[in-house]
């Protein structure tokens, strides 16, 4: 165990309980405006002060974690299983289907995945399902060359040949006997690619094309406060430190993995 | 199973032969590859990769397919099995599958694994290839005839239990076992091979075994299911010196116990002497001489052969140099040089003026088979 995969583990599991427990975290409703405290700073009563509709930024940006890591988790999953399965393919039948699927990764790489994203969400409605899949269905193309390199390496070691002798079938060679030992690669992405999948969401909301208030995101609370950052600090800096924390902590997770999953550091 | 899927196809191939065809010396016939040729085409160059090649094996029948690197042991092996890469290769020839096993539908039929047909079409004669279809292949592959390869170390996933990739194999070929009869079967198959502790044995990973352990648990997948014929592809090359034999003989109890026949592929003629039967000697993709080995090793006719011979290591040669032949093997794709003259004429230091000008038959000469013009009568 390395002093990046405890730590980075460390924060990904502490993020997950505060999106658990959200409610039992934050004592304040999310939603309820109070017009009386508009823009108060950090106190005992509000720890991360107010916002230009006296919610309560602290409980906003408790349940804004389970945004977060959702849309990361969830997208993630979509490119993970898109990525995975064309990289097997790709990689053992090689020759046309590899030349399409790898022009296909080829083209998708060609375009700046935001602008893409941005693209999308004009012609969609911006909501949270909607960032997910469009995130998801962006963010396969590296894991598929990933994968595939890998499966050239080890489809022509003899176990292979010894199970397509033994007369299985094609899908139960590639999910059963080749997929095991293509996961180094997947799980390493899965986790650097949630740090890049909120910060992506971010991002969407910040622009305004993410999550809409009042549903809360961490994008979101930051938009509001860039109108207001001369007078009120804390509407910025705390919604940008959780996204900092977070996006290192699953960074270093990932990190983390892969030294501890690679052979030669063993 | 994919029996019943094919079994319509089949029908086209299948000839029933009589009782009599497949007895020879009290054994079965289980394979007759006949005039066999095959060819690669890299690059739109053709290479005769094996070229008339004979073989017939019977029950419990152990033959040794013996030639240098290139030679085309390993094609004919996987020509065997269709196993060759699809794309480039082009087959001639039949490969007949004679299936003795009394559990299967398909006992004492005639599988063609590779069928040529004599087409006559306005006075002259075409031949029409066919190959068995993949489908029913798989259903061959493993459960008919298993190979065991030469890389003990990759020839296991090195992600999964050695127990349970046994015991897949198993389970793919006999559905309607349960969990436990497949975990006694691989328990009984580990305890069959002379592996310690098979209950120990069955959780391990293979990093933990070691290469003679690992070769033991190939064994044990590719007699998992009896097979008629066992294919082992080099199965010493990779092993300590100390480790060959033990292998070799575990093969050799094996088909004697499971009316198994093995092909027992090698570039090592001095290890095999009291392993198999029969020897096959092949030269650039033809059999230059097969024979008895007892005949082959007392008194070999080939030049090759003979040359093969004085390369063995023994007492009498202390501190003489070892015999090297001149050039190489020739060029496969040269087909004025392959199917005109000898193959063997570059390098032969007992060659006639004949040898150059045409190629030469098989001559029997007391129950061994050579292909040198020496020994026409």
């Amino acid at each position: 165990m390395n002093k990046q995969l405890i730590f980075g583990s460390l924060i990904v599991i502490l993020l997950c309980f505060i999106a658990i427990l959200a409610p039992v975290i934050s004592f304040h409703n999310p939603y309820e405006q109070n017009l009386s405290l508009r823009l108060k700073p950090p106190s005992l009563k509000h720890p991360f002060g107010t916002d230009e509709l006296g919610k309560d930024v602290f409980s906003r940006m408790v349940y804004a974690t389970r945004v977060s890591l959702s849309v990361g988790f969830i997208s993630i999953s979509i490119a993970i299983i898109i990525g995975t399965i064309l990289g097997l393919i790709s990689g053992y039948y090689g020759g046309t289907v590899d030349n399409i699927i790898m022009r296909l990764v080829d083209i998708m790489l060609c375009f700046p995945t935001f602008f893409l994203i941005l693209l999308v969400i004009a012609f969609v409605k911006p909501n949270i399902y909607n960032i997910m899949i469009v995130i998801g269905l962006t963010s396969w193309p590296s894991l598929t060359r990933y994968v595939r390199a890998e499966v050239l390496k080890i489809k022509n070691l003899e176990f292979v040949l010894s199970a397509k002798l033994a007369g299985f079938s094609t899908a139960r060679i590639l999910f059963v006997h080749i997929l095991p030992n293509v996961l180094v690669p997947v799980v390493v992405t899965f986790s650097l690619g949630i740090a890049s999948a909120i910060l992506t969401e971010s991002a969407l909301s910040f622009l305004g094309l993410g999550v809409q208030p009042p549903e809360p995101s961490w994008g979101n609370i930051l938009t509001s406060g860039k109108d207001y950052i001369y007078i009120a600090w804390w509407l910025s800096l705390f919604p940008g430190l959780a996204i900092f924390i977070t996006v290192v902590g699953f960074n270093l997770l990932g990190e983390g993995l892969r030294i501890y999953l690679s052979p030669k550091e063993k | 199973m994919c029996i019943k899927s094919c079994r319509a196809k089949l029908q086209l191939y299948i000839e029933v032969k009589s009782e009599k065809d497949y007895n020879f010396m009290g054994h079965d016939l289980v394979l007759n590859i006949e005039n066999l040729e095959v060819s690669f085409e890299v690059k739109d160059i053709p290479y005769f990769v094996l070229r008339s090649v004979n073989l017939e094996l019977y029950t419990k029948q152990k033959i040794a397919i013996v030639g240098e690197s290139g030679s085309g042991k390993t094609t004919l092996a996987n020509s065997i099995l269709l196993f060759n890469d699809k794309k480039i290769t082009t087959y001639f020839g039949n490969i007949n599958f004679y299936p003795i096993k009394k559990c299967d539908e398909l006992t004492h039929q005639v599988i063609p694994i590779i069928f040529t047909e004599e087409i006559e079409k306005e006075d002259r004669t075409e031949f029409d290839i066919h190959t068995l279809d993949e489908k029913f292949m798989s259903h061959v592959r493993g459960f008919h005839i298993s190979m065991i390869f030469q890389d003990p170390f990759t020839a296991l996933n090195p992600v999964l239990r050695v127990g349970e990739q046994v015991g897949e194999v198993i389970k793919i070929h006999n559905q309607k076992l349960n969990k436990k009869e497949i975990y006694d079967k691989v328990i009984e198959l580990f305890t069959l091979v002379h592996l310690p502790e098979p209950e120990v044995m069955y959780k391990k990973y293979p990093h933990q075994l070691s290469g003679g352990q690992i070769q033991r648990v190939c064994v044990a997948t590719a007699i998992a299911n009896r097979p008629e014929i066992l294919i082992a592809d080099e199965p010493t090359t990779a092993l300590d010196a100390s480790l060959k034999e033990s292998i070799l003989s575990l093969l050799s109890e094996m088909t004697e116990k499971f009316d198994t026949s093995l092909i027992l592929i090698t570039h090592d003629i001095s290890i095999i002497k009291n392993y198999v039967d029969y020897i096959y000697i092949l030269y650039a993709g033809e059999v230059l001489e097969s024979g008895p080995t007892k005949q082959i090793f007392y008194n070999p006719l080939h030049p090759y052969t003979q040359f093969l011979f004085s390369c063995y290591v023994d007492k009498t040669k202390k501190g003489q140099k070892l015999p090297s032949l001149p050039y190489e093997i020739p060029d496969l794709s040269d087909q004025d040089f392959i199917f005109e003259k000898c193959i063997f004429l570059n390098r032969c230091q007992k060659k006639i003026k004949r040898c150059e000008e045409e190629k030469p038959e098989v001559y029997s000469v007391k129950g061994q088979k050579v292909k040198c013009f020496l020994y026409e009568k």
